[in-house]
């Protein structure tokens, strides 16, 4: 085994290691935070920054150019969606509670002219 | 090595279940199911990776594909009714 190769393997199982490190932080998250929207701020963060690093990692170790390359195409597609789905289900729990205990300060509210619930004709 | 990662990740989607099957809303279920199921595409693609096979990757590639649909779907129609309950 070449130096590059042994090189290759050890930056592949780090970003293995530190992806499931950042899967971890956010099994946490989901199971400790007091609300919906802070949960799904942990979820979406720590899957997307640890499914990019394992999903690279996985490529390195793989060693084949065809793996590689749809390990990184997965990878692109979960940078693209990740965040755009954590923001459908953050926007439709924030309209569909009538209360947010765990929040502040709420100026969503105030620019919509509301309180709670939205009706159907307000969309 | 790469199927100890497997198995901690397994794990993960049990934690991730219990909030599934405690959340107090719908949503919140929802987004421990999404959590779920991106968990369970890195766990494909290291599959492939253990059994050295490519046919995992597409699959992997096609869950996330319909994933994606699913939530948006999901986020879309249980948006305005009363999920506190």
């Amino acid at each position: 085994m070449s130096v590059v190769e042994a090189a290759l393997s050890v930056a592949g199982y780090l970003l293995v290691a530190l992806g499931t490190f950042f899967c971890l932080a956010m099994t946490v998250g989901i199971l400790r935070f007091p609300d919906a929207l802070t949960r799904l701020h942990a979820s979406t963060k720590g899957l997307t920054i640890g499914a990019g690093f394992i999903l690279v990692g996985a490529g390195i170790l793989s060693g084949s150019a065809a793996f590689a390359a749809r390990t990184i195409v997965i990878a692109a597609f979960m940078f693209l969606t990740n965040p755009i789905a954590a923001h459908a289900i953050a926007r439709a729990s924030y309209r569909s509670e009538v209360t947010h205990p765990e929040m502040e300060q709420d100026e969503y509210s105030e620019y919509l002219g509301r309180q709670g619930i939205v009706t159907d004709d307000d969309h | 090595m790469i199927m100890i990662v497997v198995l901690l990740l397994v794990v993960f989607c049990g934690g991730c279940f219990v909030r599934v099957a405690v959340g107090p809303t719908l949503l919140d279920r929802v987004a421990a199911a999404d959590a779920i199921s991106i968990m369970l595409t890195i766990i494909f693609v290291l599959l492939g990776l253990v059994f050295e096979r490519t046919l995992f990757l597409d699959v992997a590639i096609v869950y996330s594909l319909l994933l994606f649909a699913d939530i948006l779907i999901f986020a879309k129609y249980l948006e305005r009714k009363d999920l506190t309950k």
